[in-house]
This record gives C-alpha cells, structure tokens and sequence, in this order.
C-alpha cells in the first residue's frame, strides 16, 4: 500500500504515493523535488513546453507487456529486373509517444502509444513533397499480429430490455477489414387460443432466424483479456430486438433470444 | 517518558522548540487502489467516468480532470455514447489531448486525421430515462498510424 501524501514531504521523480484513493506515481516533470501541491492538482511542462500533470495514475497495469505486441509491415517496393527495388523508401517518420515514456537517452523498449506516419515510397528522400510515388494501393500499410495463433472470431449478447447487443469478438487485427455475418435465432412459440372448432391448437414452436451482416472497423479493435490470455481483437456491436410477447383472446404468441453464431467471414485481404 | 504515535494521516514534527502536530488530513482514505480505470457511469441525466489512464495521461472532461476533487460531469439531452476522444497535433506528445466526450446519435463520429473516437458505453432515451450499456471499461492506449496520403488509421488497446 502506498504511503498516504502528505503537504510537507518533498517527492522526487518515482515516488508513489495514495490521495484519495487513487494510486499516483510522480513523473519526471518537474525533474527536482516539489512539495505543497496535491498530486490530483500538480502539473507541470513537458519538453514541448506544454502544461502535463505532474502525478500519474499508478494503474495496477501500467506496462502493456502482457499485450500481444502489435507490430507494422509495409508493403515493400517491388523488385525491378535487376532484383532492386523499383524505389526508395523513405521509411518511418515523425513518431510521437507521450510525454511520460519520452525519453531521449533511454527510450523505451515498448512504446505505451504512439502516432507514427510514414511517407508513400518515392524515388527521393524525405521531406521531398513533390516526389514520384508508388501508386497508393501499393503503399498500405498492414497491421498484423506478433505471436499469432488461431484466428478466432465469435459474438456474444448483452441484453437490455427487449434489446439485445452482439458483440463480434476476433483475435486477428485485419479482421475488422471484413464482412462478418452473424446469424441470431429467436424462438417462437404460438399458441392459437380459440380455433373455429374443438380445443386450442397445441403450441407451435418455430425458428426466426436473422441474418445479419456487420463490418467492423478500426475502431472496433481492442484487447480485452479472457482467462489468462489476451486476446487482440475487438468488440463490434449491433443490436436487434426481440418482439413484444402477444397474448389476448385469440393467440398468445412468446418471443425468447436463443442463440446466435457467427456463420460467416469474407475472405477480406 | 511519553511517546506520541500520530496516527495515519497525521503529520508529526519535532524540533528544539517543541513538536508540532499537524491535522489537516487525519485518517484519509489510503486504502490500496483497486479499481483505477475507466469506468462510464450514468447518473440521471449526467455521465461521466472514473480516473484512469489514455497513454498513461488523465483525460479531462472539459477542462477539468477525472481525478478531481468534484468530479466533472457531463449533462445530456439525448440517446448517444459516452467516447474517449484522443486528438493528435504535429509536434507535440502523443496524445495531444484525452478528453471524455458524449456524442449524440446511434454511433460515435468516425475517426480523422486527427481524432479518434473509443466508445466506453452507449446511452439510450426512453422517455427522457437514460440507461446504459456499458462497451468497454480499462485503462487505454492508442495509436495512430498514417501512410501517405491516405487517411490516418487508429487503434485502441484496453490493459485492464
């Protein structure tokens, strides 16, 4: 447990301390001993001179190792006749991480985010705006996961009310570039109450099954751990509604959500 | 001899004029951390979230941390999605902001060059009574990846 803050101590970069509840660790900025001002409220300058807070959030998991590392493959020029390639490529350029993990004598082994952008390939270095560019379908680039295993993709409901939420779970990143179709089933049993002759029908039971077809995007793309694994890949969501029971003189028709399956996934790139 | 033995919270100091004992925090809540994520709530017609971490950095709601001692909030009006919003800006840390935002509508905005939309919950109005149903929880890390001229792609990973 950490040590409660206190207003009179002095706490260097590394210090953890609790503050109403929360967990913080203190940060590199300022890099000398500050003293006074609660961790919740403290703030300082990052070395772009913007205001950064002083205190982090410990977070019980603040290294993304357990992750399954997510790594880039660009799509590499062609090879000419010679066996060279048709261009040069300029790689990657302007790579941004947070302020925390900044570090220019030390940088991180794992980044904890990153914006990275890359030039199309061209035939001069970069910063060169006007260069000759490989056509654009050839200057992806493609996510792809480290450690991969089997692709697994399934979908389970949430309800709230009649509503039922999928969720479209997959474990290989490139999947949020497909059309995954879902098929859900709702069970209807029909009861015709008052027949024009004899006693009520006995109950008729029959499938409805939706197909529904849902395009995940990079948005849908996260980690979510399941038992001990971490599984990359993503929650998508759409909705359906089961119909509202019907009961009354002549019918009584019971709408029950039983099941549903993934029955389906384009072949995608 | 007499001892004094502060309790938590009180800070004790001795010196060649005597000893002060200061009170201002007696007792505080110092109990391990365990729920330090990002957790969306609903609470009537306000939502929010409780503190956690966007590439280790405390999103605000406004201009005003999660972490603070009276949490913001946000008050709607309609059936939409709680979302963290990550900004990228050229020549700063990455993210430039975290911000938790509410949009409107039956899904978050699509992504730019330079945001990107996480949705934690989505809100539904019946009435004019709010529920929720909660998308995601965690502590965040995003990244941003732009080849060429084409448009930026984001991803979001959840560690908790």
């Amino acid at each position: 447990m950490a040590t409660p803050w206190s207003s009179s101590t002095a706490y260097s970069p590394n210090a953890v301390v609790s503050y109403k509840g929360l967990d913080y660790i203190r940060s590199k900025y300022p890099p000398t001993a500050t003293t006074g001002t609660a961790p919740n409220v403290e703030t300082s300058v990052d070395p772009n001179n913007d205001t950064i807070r002083t205190w982090r959030l410990n977070t019980p998991l603040s290294d993304p190792s357990p992750l399954l590392k997510l790594y880039f493959r660009t799509a590499y020029p062609s090879l000419d006749s010679k066996g060279e390639p048709e261009f040069a490529y300029s790689g990657e350029q302007f790579l941004q991480m947070n302020a925390y993990d900044y570090d220019p004598l030390n940088p991180p082994e794992q980044y904890f985010g990153t914006s990275s952008e890359y030039d199309q390939y061209k035939n001069n270095e970069s910063p060169t705006p006007d260069s000759p560019v490989c056509p654009a379908n050839e200057c992806g680039v493609a996510m792809q996961q480290g450690g991969e295993g089997t692709i697994y993709v399934t979908a389970n409901p949430t309800s709230s009310g009649k509503t039922r939420y999928i969720y479209v779970t997959f474990n290989h990143p490139l999947y949020f570039r497909r059309t995954i179709t879902v098929m859900t089933r709702i069970t209807v049993r029909t009861i015709n109450k008052n027949p024009p002759n004899g006693p009520p029908d006995p109950e008729v039971v029959t499938e409805d099954l939706t197909y529904t077809t849902y395009v995940p995007d990079d948005r849908n793309y996260c980690s979510e751990s399941l038992s001990s694994d971490y599984f990359v890949p993503a929650n998508a969501a759409f909705s359906i509604v089961v119909p509202n029971d019907v009961n009354n003189d002549d019918v009584k028709i019971t709408y029950d959500f039983t099941g549903l399956a993934v029955v389906g996934v384009s072949a995608g790139d | 001899m007499s001892r004094i033995q502060p309790g938590s919270g009180y800070g004790f100091t001795s010196g060649g004029y005597g000893f002060t004992l200061n009170t201002a925090d007696p007792f505080p809540d110092d109990g391990p951390a365990t729920t330090i994520y990002l957790n969306p709530y609903l609470n009537g017609d306000k939502v929010g979230a409780t503190p956690g971490t966007v590439n280790r950095y405390i999103p605000k709601i406004g201009t005003v941390y999660l972490d603070a001692d009276t949490p913001p909030t946000i008050t709607i009006e309609g059936a939409g999605h709680i979302c963290v919003k990550a900004t990228y800006e050229a020549d700063k840390f990455f993210p430039r902001t975290a911000t938790i935002v509410y949009e409107y509508g039956s899904t978050p905005p699509v992504d730019t060059n330079t945001e990107s939309y996480y949705p934690l919950a989505k809100v539904n109005s019946v009435s004019g009574v709010y529920s929720m149903v909660k998308l995601s929880s965690g502590n965040l890390i995003v990244n941003r990846l732009k080849a060429g001229a084409n448009i930026a792609t984001w991803w979001w990973d959840v560690i908790q």
